[in-house]
């Protein structure tokens, strides 16, 4: 019988979670359900002789245990193989078919998904496709190419938020510029590359061929925008600046550090300012300025 | 005549799945139907699109919430925090109801997506029941469970699933959601009576049918939602209905979804039962064929769209 605290809603069936862990471990063994069966590290999960299907599941009159326990392996990994697909699909046409499922099983393997939603089930692909898939070609950029991809999925989802408007901006005073600290959008992210891996995005877009290329750094901002995400090519210098926004900093600071770390003049960059914050303010990538306190 | 259910929850009338591909045509034509359901968890972690577009369809119409990742059967702790946005979701919405599936989806804190099913016997009856009430306390509104379609059976199941259903539903004051198609499949899979399944439900317990169609590979039937109703799923519908009087409908079709009006249509073909009924001898022929050439009867799937 199960035991329960009502409180807490944890519940104990000892029988029945032996027989559920035996059951997820069969069905998404990478080597199949016999292998599966046959696996010596969880004797106390299984319920019968090694490898003995029919001791568990029942034959039907068509099919063996084997293959009815098979039916649930089959779409085990190709339900989770489809969703890596969809939010990763250049990385599976870089990689073709057949390679990108075998990483997918190795990915699922190694980080199976432990969350009710399937939009975290690849929130740790990238980062495997680059330390542990260490036989893909283009290592470096097929992992660059899944974070863009990644963030594309998890921007979407992100919560809608009140925008800063151009009023708003306009209103704020020349002299309180350097106090002003710009809270972006939660649909907001920001990358820095080693390599055009949106350059790469746009090609497939438009149906244009692209070689893999070579190391250039790229910057790149992902937001939304009425509910379209959208991919926003920056320059160094924007990318110095927003950064340092998006680290907290007001306006005054954030200057300072795209200033230290660009090429361009500051007369030229302080000139360019104002036009940045309107194209921004315009793509509704604030949710609101506060003027900090001198 | 009609049966009402236990919470006096509302027949709503046939409606339809709520689908991302539908988005633009629902928007654009506001169309006649009764109510959308949705996939709970399309919609409670994302504050996108999906979340835009619902609360303006459910400006409209009733919403009935349905969920695939509660896994009530499971022996993983229950997740609150998934309760939580669950209950949000719910109350944003104005839901008529929630429901999920008699199943659960993973253990040992890892996740497989799908409804995998339990053996039934008393342990997991005696758990699945503690878990639904505490399910039911927190989200203070009756859970309404579906029976899934099953592919293989348990060596550790003592009891037929629809004593299982029974039993759960009464001792832990549940509501059914009665999927005619997962009949079919489940039946077809394991071998079994369809009818004796339908006859040991509890209909004052349902409170929503669901119709689907399937995919059959001649040794077993897989619950795609890809196609039209099969006849036999519909010849089960009408015995549902004449044994409860009607209950709200819902088409699922999930995948190579054909345009709205082909998915209304296909549900709007639940008329001819609800406005008709079955005949009490109609239902003794269908159960007389289902006994006696039972593989006929099943055979007939092939005549979708024929009613």
């Amino acid at each position: 019988m199960a035991d329960c605290n009502a409180s807490s809603g944890e519940t104990r069936a000892p029988e029945l979670e032996r027989l559920q862990r035996w059951m997820f471990d069969v069905i998404s063994h990478p080597e199949g359900v016999v292998v599966g069966a046959q696996a010596a590290d969880a004797p106390e999960r299984c319920l019968t002789r090694p490898g003995q299907l029919e001791d568990v599941v029942k034959r039907s009159k068509a099919l063996t245990a084997e293959e009815r326990v098979t039916i649930y392996a089959n779409m085990y990994i190709w339900r989770l193989v489809d969703v890596l697909l969809e939010d990763f699909p250049l990385v599976q046409y870089l990689l073709g078919e057949d390679l990108f499922y075998d990483t997918c099983v190795a990915y699922l393997t190694a980080h199976p998904s432990t969350h009710y939603s399937l939009s975290h089930l690849g929130n740790h692909f990238s980062e495997f496709l680059l330390q542990e898939a260490r036989d893909i070609p283009h290592r470096e950029f097929v992992h660059e190419l899944a974070v863009l991809e990644d963030a594309v999925s998890t921007v979407f989802d992100e919560p809608q938020a009140e925008q800063l408007t151009l009023e708003a901006l306009a209103a704020i005073s020349e002299d309180r510029w350097a106090d002003a600290r710009f809270h972006v959008i939660p649909a907001f992210q920001l990358y820095q590359f080693r390599y055009p891996v949106n350059d790469f995005v746009r090609a497939r877009r438009e149906d244009r061929h692209m070689d893999v290329p070579g190391p250039r750094d790229s910057w790149l901002a992902i937001f939304r925008k009425d509910y379209t995400v959208w991919r926003l090519p920056l320059s160094h210098e924007r990318y110095l600046l927003l950064s340092a926004l998006v680290d907290g900093e007001p306006l005054g600071v954030a200057l300072e550090r795209c200033i230290e770390g660009s090429d361009i003049e500051p007369e030229k960059l302080l000139g360019s300012m104002r036009t940045w914050f309107q194209d921004w303010t315009g793509e509704g990538l604030f949710a609101r300025v506060e003027l900090v306190l001198k | 005549m009609t049966i009402a259910n236990r919470w006096n929850l509302p027949d709503l009338g046939l409606g339809v799945g709520l689908r991302t591909v539908h988005y633009s045509y629902i928007l654009a034509n506001w169309p006649d139907v009764d109510w959308f359901e949705i996939i709970s968890e399309n919609y409670m972690d994302s504050g996108g699109r999906p979340l835009h577009i619902l609360e303006q369809v459910a400006e409209h119409y009733p919403i009935v919430m349905h969920g695939v990742a509660l896994s009530v059967g499971s022996t993983d702790p229950i997740d609150f925090e998934y309760l939580r946005k669950l209950k949000a979701l719910a109350a944003r919405v104005n839901a008529a109801w929630v429901g999920d599936h008699i199943c659960w989806t993973g253990v040992a804190g890892r996740n497989g997506h799908d409804l995998y099913p339990i053996p039934y016997n008393e342990e997991s009856l005696d758990h699945i029941v503690k878990r639904i009430k505490v399910v039911q306390d927190y989200l203070e509104r009756p859970l309404i469970l579906e029976n899934p379609s099953t592919y293989l059976t348990f060596r550790a199941s003592t009891m037929p699933e629809q004593e299982f259903v029974r039993r759960m539903a009464e001792e832990s004051d549940c509501g059914l959601l009665l999927d005619v198609n997962n009949v079919y499949v489940t039946c077809r899979n394991h071998d079994l009576d369809p009818y004796e399944f339908l006859a040991g439900i509890p209909y004052d317990r349902v409170v929503q049918i669901h119709l689907a169609g399937h995919t059959d590979k001649g040794s077993h039937c897989i619950d795609t939602h890809n196609n039209y109703v099969i006849d036999p799923v519909w010849e089960f519908y009408g015995y549902v209905h004449a044994r409860t009087g009607g209950r709200s409908t819902l088409l699922e079709w999930d995948a190579d979804i054909p345009e709205f009006p082909v998915v209304h249509a296909e549900v709007l073909k639940a008329r001819r039962f609800r406005e008709a009924g079955f005949s009490e001898e109609d239902l003794a022929v269908l159960r007389g064929q289902q006994a006696i050439e039972g593989d006929a009867v099943l055979a007939k799937g092939d005549r979708h769209g024929g009613l």
